[in-house]
């Protein structure tokens, strides 16, 4: 059986200042896995998720989701947003002003209740004692938290998530990150993180996807990125070892703004 | 102060607060849909909701007046089915007052709609709500001063109201005779004590009223500082 996939065949202009430029890819991606989507500011992250999400219609090209037809210019299909069990966390929240963080939690499964699920969630968010508290008496960091806790509410086939945790502390942020990991392995959803954080990509990612000016200049697991391009997004890496394996797999440590991260190649990649 | 004074207040704010509800009912998925309309007949259709704005109200009376006449099919099917006559009636003024007074509901709605950020509608839709859900759970409850403009304003325009309804209601006591075209009746009279107890408690009505609205306004203005 082939392996799930993403495929995003896309084109599309975007306006900006003080040029416009063209939005344009073709790729697949793996599904039911943690994809990071990164690069540079401007550089179309935020409206290839709005794409993705059917926020925003393509000029050209066609969007398959697994076995499902997204979106498809040629056929004139279009599945509508609401149906494509898509969870969101937006760059600026889009909190609802009037519900209180409980509510922003049942709202999308229709619950009256929390239940164990929710539950969860609220715990590992950290945002037990803010339940009945409004957007406005929250902060950025937690109103990031409860935009995450809304997405995830209704247990989506897809994470989008634009910079979903950039607002958080260190220490917060690698606690929702790993937990992200193990919600994605355990009800096996797809998750596309935008982040510009070295730290997430080397820990997190299942497959890097390097957008730049509109196209995409690397897409794979992330030992197949290179360094010159892991170089271009922190200050300096560095690889510190390569130590080959009996069965031919190998080990790599590099070194990024003085942390070591370790990286897995398996057998067939391996040169 | 006599019984008909009473009578043509009651009657004055039952036209006013009726037409309102139904303003309402009508203007905001009206609204909702210009708001987010993406398409180069929105002007066209906003143009039309604006006219009763810059029309002298006789031309719309006009109008109203063939329309609602006995003869058309309009009338007769009204007339046959409901036993509604529109011409000098009730009825007829609400459907007028509703026509002159839309502007007056859509247009502050529209803004309401228009100044939420778009994602609050994209956030509802991707946790699988429909327009409708997303309209009364997550866009309305935020467009709250808006609504009250709107409230404030199509009632206060109603109660205001004096050509269109010369013209298609005349001036039947307990019918169609409102606060407005009694004050016209009894300065016609030489009547200018009653002609002036009616103006006062329009004034008074109108101030209470504009001054929700700006009271509203600064609430909201502080509260969002305070954020």
């Amino acid at each position: 059986m082939t392996p799930p996939i993403i495929h995003i065949q896309v084109s599309k202009r975007i306006q900006a200042i003080p040029s416009s430029f063209l939005l344009e890819l073709n790729v697949e991606l793996p599904a039911r896995k943690l994809i990071i989507l990164t690069g540079p500011s401007g550089s179309g992250k935020t409206t290839l998720l709005k794409l993705i999400a059917g926020l925003d219609q393509p000029d050209t090209g066609y969007i398959h989701f697994e076995q499902n037809i997204w979106t498809d210019l040629k056929s004139h299909q279009f599945l509508p947003v609401r149906k494509r069990k898509i969870g969101m966390v937006f760059q600026d929240y889009a909190l609802f002003p009037n519900m209180t963080v409980k509510e922003h939690l049942l709202f999308g499964p229709r619950l009256k209740k929390l239940n164990p699920f929710l539950e969860e969630i609220l715990e590992i968010l950290e945002l037990e004692n803010f339940l009945n508290r409004f957007p406005a008496n929250l902060s950025g960091g937690q109103q990031q938290r409860v935009a995450l806790g809304r997405a995830l509410s209704t247990l989506p086939n897809l994470l989008l998530l634009d910079e979903a945790l950039s607002a958080l502390d260190a220490v917060l942020r690698k606690k929702i990150s790993t937990f992200l990991v193990a919600f994605q392995k355990k009800h096996q959803i797809s998750i596309i993180l935008v982040s510009h954080q070295i730290d997430e990509i080397l820990e997190i990612a299942d497959w890097v996807c390097l957008l730049e000016n509109g196209k995409l200049t690397q897409s794979g697991p992330l030992h197949q990125i290179s360094l010159q391009k892991i170089n271009a997004l922190a200050s300096k890496a560095t690889l510190l070892n390569r130590q080959a394996r009996a069965d031919g797999s190998e080990h790599l440590t590099i070194l990024v703004e003085g942390k070591s991260y370790h990286l897995e190649i398996p057998v067939k990649e391996a040169k | 102060m006599d019984w008909e004074f009473w009578q043509t207040l009651q009657l004055t704010f039952k036209l006013a607060g009726l037409t309102t509800l139904l303003l309402f009912l009508i203007g905001v998925p009206f609204a909702f849909y210009l708001a987010f309309l993406k398409s180069p007949w929105k002007p066209i259709f906003e143009s039309l909701i604006s006219l009763p704005l810059v029309l002298p109200p006789t031309v719309l009376g006009f109008y109203l007046l063939l329309i609602f006449n006995p003869d058309t099919f309009l009338s007769q099917w009204l007339n046959e089915f409901f036993g509604i006559k529109l011409l000098f009636s009730f009825p007829g003024l609400v459907l007028a007052s509703i026509i002159y007074s839309l502007p007056f509901m859509v247009q502050p709605l529209q803004a309401g709609f228009e100044n939420l950020p778009p994602n609050l509608a994209e956030s509802s839709y991707l946790l699988g709500k429909s327009k409708a859900t997303t309209l009364l759970k997550v866009l309305i409850p935020n467009i709250k001063p808006a609504i009250l403009s709107g409230l404030v304003l199509s009632f206060a325009h109603t109660v205001g109201e004096f050509g269109v309804i010369l013209m298609i209601g005349g001036n039947i006591p307990g019918v169609t005779k409102v606060a407005s075209i009694a004050i016209y009746d009894e300065v016609e009279s030489l009547n200018y004590g009653t002609a002036n107890q009616y103006a006062l408690v329009l004034i008074g009505m109108s101030f209470i009223f504009l001054f929700l609205i700006y009271f509203n306004n600064y609430r909201t203005k502080r509260s969002r500082i305070k954020q």
